[in-house]
């Protein structure tokens, strides 16, 4: 007995000048059209944690070689700080076609930034918009605002 | 761009494209295995020149020199499937799509060894990727 997993992502990344950049990673060298829209090929790999029991806000990192299309990416989102991402996952039946009862994972991401090495370009995003700086918007916990405050740091966020 | 020579090997062997597969087993035993692309890579393709002389020699390395100092792909001539049926021929060429569509590379550099003064036993290993449609030949 073998499980069969198979899974393909479309990353709808929208740049600063409002374009949006189609790509899908799993039908080769393809124009997948996936809800509406045309995904082109792309060999990406994305990985990362998009929840927690400590909030959201975790990072997530998409990889691209390091080729010129993926160079544009970072151009036009000013070195990945000013995209946005919606990143689909959706799973496979064994001939490649979108299960009809499978999950479809969606998640929303912002961009925080670029790495690059001589062949790969990492995009790095967020589950959530951050603060400009630390501690802003300026607002402490208190008793008033939070009830009761717990005796030890578990905190459960709901 | 150059397809492969047309010089016909003295034999050849062909291993077909691997899936973009990973398989893990689980602690139960079963097996599980995740596909990544819907598309076959890394045919591979090794061929012998035997008792060839120096312009078959010559022919050979220029073209490895060539394709490998531009990072092309190229394409198998006919030769190189000489005596096969269209169907075989298919399948080791694996241009169709659910073959891959695959483009040829050096996956070494050719082995030339000297048989006597002008006469030469030459090795050449290919690997097939997948095609780039920007930059391989259709």
């Amino acid at each position: 007995m073998a499980i069969d997993i198979r899974i393909a992502q479309f990353f709808d990344l929208t740049t600063t000048d409002g374009t949006r950049h189609l790509y899908q990673n799993y039908f080769v060298n393809e124009v997948y059209t996936y809800a509406g829209q045309r995904y082109n090929f792309a060999p990406f790999r994305a990985e990362g944690s998009l929840a927690n029991n400590t909030g959201d806000n975790t990072i997530m990192q998409v990889l691209f070689p390091n080729v010129e299309f993926a160079l544009r990416l970072l151009d036009a989102g000013n070195g990945n700080r000013l995209s946005r991402l919606v990143l689909t996952t959706v799973w496979l039946t064994a001939t490649n076609a979108i299960a009809a009862n499978g999950a479809t994972q969606q998640e929303f991401l912002v961009g925080i930034g670029a790495s690059l090495s001589e062949t790969t370009i990492e995009l790095r995003f967020r589950s959530a918009i951050d603060s400009v700086i630390s501690g802003f918007p300026a607002r402490s916990v208190t008793r008033q605002l939070v009830g009761p405050l717990p005796l030890n740091s578990n905190v459960v966020l709901q | 761009m150059a397809d492969f020579p047309e010089l016909t090997p003295s034999s050849r062997s062909f291993t077909p494209a691997v899936y973009p597969q990973r398989s893990f087993r689980t602690l139960s035993g079963v097996l599980a295995r995740r596909t990544f692309g819907n598309s076959p890579y890394g045919a591979k393709l090794d061929l012998q020149y035997a008792n060839v002389a120096d312009t078959a020699v010559n022919t050979l390395l220029d073209h490895y020199h060539s394709q490998t100092a531009a990072n092309q792909r190229f394409r198998l001539s006919a030769n190189i499937t000489a005596g096969m049926s269209s169907d075989v021929a298919g399948e080791v060429t694996s241009r169709a799509a659910a073959r891959g569509n695959l483009r040829w590379e050096y996956a070494e550099p050719p082995k030339v060894e000297s048989v006597r003064p002008g006469i030469y036993n030459v090795s050449i290993s290919l690997v097939g990727e997948i095609r780039d449609p920007r930059t391989d030949d259709a």
